[in-house]
């Protein structure tokens, strides 16, 4: 039993005082727990957000186009700073890029925790490593780099200082998830269809055409037809995504899925595919095209007036304006509308990029639309959609959504949906290689390669109205003809003519042997040999008798 | 009594010996644990290092530098499809002809002819050319046949 005295009064105060503070620290820590100190959690926050890691992306063969590499973040906790002022002066000191009174005004700032400079240089590092001040840390934290700089841009789109996806394939990786948020785990490399060499060659491509013709833009797409992959993604000016602030520029934009542009004669060869496919046209048919067609106060002409009866084929290689709309007319709108929006042209067109945009289509649709939307005026579509079109044109008839992803052939064959029948399809490789040889697409008959594809003019709308001397030129082209393997598109926006053009600026001067160079730099790359021995382009069997030689 | 006293001291003793034996078990786990850590932030800082090397070498081989550098350098320029041939169709090389020995043979001339003469003119260029493999077996026919074509018609040939 336990002797009752004067202390035992004294010993209960001082068991009651241990167990009030332990409770305090206990209850401080379960209260840290649920809501940290603003100053410990800014800090939390900041690391948090810094962990965010993204996978390598790689190109097809494997080469690294996007990768992280670790750089750290200087910070500074102004509550534990002893002197802000000569602290800043230091700091600015060491980085002269610093603005020294915003700095002054941030470290006498009340806070727990600002940044003082993100994404520093080692040697700024060890510089403010060196200066020792109190209140000054620094954080690792993962840096995007693109060692390719702006060879590819658009398509990889960019991420902000956070590390987060904000455009392009990057904004996608963080959609699907294949991103680390809390920095851990190995992330697998993300490898694309693209090809680093041959979207360089188109790009180089380009930049001489550019140069050369004097336009404000040009664009080019370089697809696989059998399996809708993106090889070559360019839309000049380009930016670098190492400095994600210039893709805001307007001029900089993604011309190819962002842009929607009244595709010209390029998109009469899906006016002959709708046509040929529907049994309402044969090969052999013959059109009147001696006049211009008026229609209310619209007259329709060609570009290059033949003033006389054409067969089918003529009229594609001789682009006839009047010969396309009297096709589309027999018809019928509402097969033309049917028959556009199978092949996608009406709607969205969704890859993984976040860019895209909205087809532009007349709301009350006559037969004028049908007769101007014929030969690509009056619908706005992006190129990237008329090149999944053309390539399903050529490929005997299977729609294939493009993507920027590697695909194999049986994925395609799953997504792929049929369009129009194999022969039609073989119909139309005719025509295109027909136009290769001897119509507007013969500068870009790359030999041994087998070329075939469709030219576009297409007059710009300023102020309103067309403009004769404003164009937007188109090229699609496939290859190899007989086999078709590559689908390439080439844009140019406002070429000027040259010395070298006899002052014309029509696609088929300068689209067209843009597109040609491009093919004979990136067919060798592709893998595909020239064949000088290739059997020569004939109608399909039953129209050989009628049709003959077209010229 | 000394049983006890015995099984006592046996006792402390296996105590003191596990306890070392414990101690030496936790000290080495500390220590791999430690050496594991360590292990695991040299990896870590080996796999910036590498994602750093490769970016660099990235960096140092897209083509857009390769090209500025071989136009710099180089006398080559790009191939042209017609310079470009599948394997598979180039010819078989021919198989050598010794036509001096040929003719030597038909003129039944085996045994070589003691003459008296200079020495023949040493000919840098053709002696290139045959170590090439490049004398073309029969190119006396080819010759002549092609004066006998220039003489017959050959004066007359813009008459054709």
């Amino acid at each position: 039993m336990m002797r009752m005295g004067p202390s035992s009064g004294r010993v209960k105060l001082a068991m009651v005082s241990f167990a009030a503070v332990y409770l305090a620290i206990g209850g401080r820590l379960v209260w840290l727990g649920v809501e940290p100190d603003p100053q410990v959690k800014e800090r939390i926050d900041a690391e948090a957000s810094l962990a965010m890691r993204r996978p390598v992306v790689m190109d097809r063969a494997g080469r690294q186009l996007a990768t992280d590499i670790q750089t750290s973040s200087i910070f500074a906790e102004p509550r534990n700073m002893i002197d802000a002022d000569e602290a800043a002066e230091l700091l600015t000191r060491a980085m002269p890029g610093l603005d020294a009174d915003e700095l002054h005004k941030r470290l006498n700032k009340d806070a727990g925790f600002v940044w003082i400079k993100r994404e520093i240089t080692p040697t700024e590092q060890a510089a403010v490593h060196r200066l020792g001040i109190p209140g000054v840390g620094f954080l690792n934290e993962q840096r995007r780099i693109y060692p390719n700089g702006p060879i590819v841009s658009h398509s990889l789109g960019s991420v902000n200082v956070d590390n987060q996806g904000i455009a392009g394939f990057e904004q996608y990786l963080d959609r699907v998830g294949q991103v680390s948020k809390d920095g851990k785990g190995d992330l697998k490399p993300v490898e694309l269809a693209l090809d680093l060499n041959v979207q360089h060659a188109v790009r180089d491509e380009l930049y001489k055409g550019l140069k050369e013709f004097d336009a404000i833009a040009t664009s080019g797409i370089v697809m696989d037809v059998e399996t809708g992959e993106i090889v070559a993604f360019v839309s000049v000016p380009d930016y670098d995504p190492n400095q994600p602030a210039e893709a805001l520029k307007p001029n900089n934009i993604n011309r190819l899925s962002v842009g929607v542009y009244e595709m010209g004669s390029t998109f009469k060869a899906l006016t002959l595919a709708m046509a040929l496919d529907s049994g309402k046209v044969r090969l052999t048919d013959r059109f009147d095209a001696r006049s211009a067609m008026q229609y209310g106060r619209f007259r329709i002409d060609d570009f290059h007036p033949t003033r006389r009866i054409l067969s089918v084929p003529e009229v594609f290689i001789h682009s006839s304006n009047i010969g396309t709309a009297k096709i589309a007319l027999a018809v019928g709108v509402e097969g033309h509308k049917a028959f556009l929006k199978k092949l996608g042209q009406l709607d969205r067109l969704r890859t993984e990029l976040p860019e895209s945009a909205m087809p532009i289509v007349p709301r009350n649709w006559g037969e004028l639309n049908t007769v101007t939307i014929s030969y690509g005026h009056g619908l706005s579509v992006t190129p990237l959609q008329t090149l999944m079109a053309t390539a399903a044109l050529m490929n005997g008839g299977q729609m294939i959504p493009p993507t920027f992803l590697k695909r194999s052939k049986e994925d395609a064959a799953k997504l792929a949906k049929t369009v129009i029948r194999p022969e039609t399809s073989a119909q139309m490789r005719y025509l295109f290689r027909l136009n290769g040889e001897k119509g507007s697409a013969k500068k870009a008959d790359i030999p041994g390669y087998r070329v075939g594809g469709k030219t576009g003019t297409a007059e710009k709308v300023v102020n309103g109205r067309y403009s004769s001397d404003k164009v937007m030129n188109a090229f699609t082209a496939v290859f190899p003809m007989d086999a078709p393997r590559y689908a390439v598109l080439v844009m140019f926006d406002e070429p000027k003519g040259t010395k070298a053009t006899h002052g014309f600026r029509t696609s088929g001067w300068n689209a067209a042997p843009v597109a040609g160079r491009i093919v004979s730099r990136v067919a060798p790359l592709l893998g595909l040999q020239p064949d000088f021995d290739a059997p020569p382009n004939l109608p399909p069997a039953q129209y050989a008798a009628a049709l003959g030689d077209p010229h | 009594m000394k049983i006890t006293r015995v099984v006592n001291v046996l006792a402390v003793g296996l105590l003191i010996g596990a306890a070392v034996y414990v101690y030496k078990i936790k000290y080495q786990a500390t220590w791999q644990a430690e050496e594991v850590a360590r292990l695991e932030r040299q990896i870590a800082r080996e796999k910036t290092a590498i994602a750093v090397l490769n970016a660099e070498w990235a960096h140092l081989l897209r083509p857009d530098r390769i090209q500025i550098l071989t136009e710099k350098n180089l006398d080559l320029k790009p191939v042209n499809s017609e310079q470009r041939i599948a394997l598979a169709s180039l010819p078989m090389r021919p198989g050598r002809v010794d036509s001096i020995a040929d003719t030597i043979s038909s003129l039944g001339l085996e045994k070589p002819l003691e003459i008296e003469a200079t020495p023949p003119r040493d000919d840098a260029i053709a002696r290139t050319i045959e170590a090439m493999g490049l004398a073309l077996p029969g190119a006396g026919d080819r010759v002549k046949s092609r004066m006998k074509q220039v003489g017959s018609d050959g004066p007359a040939g813009g008459a054709r």
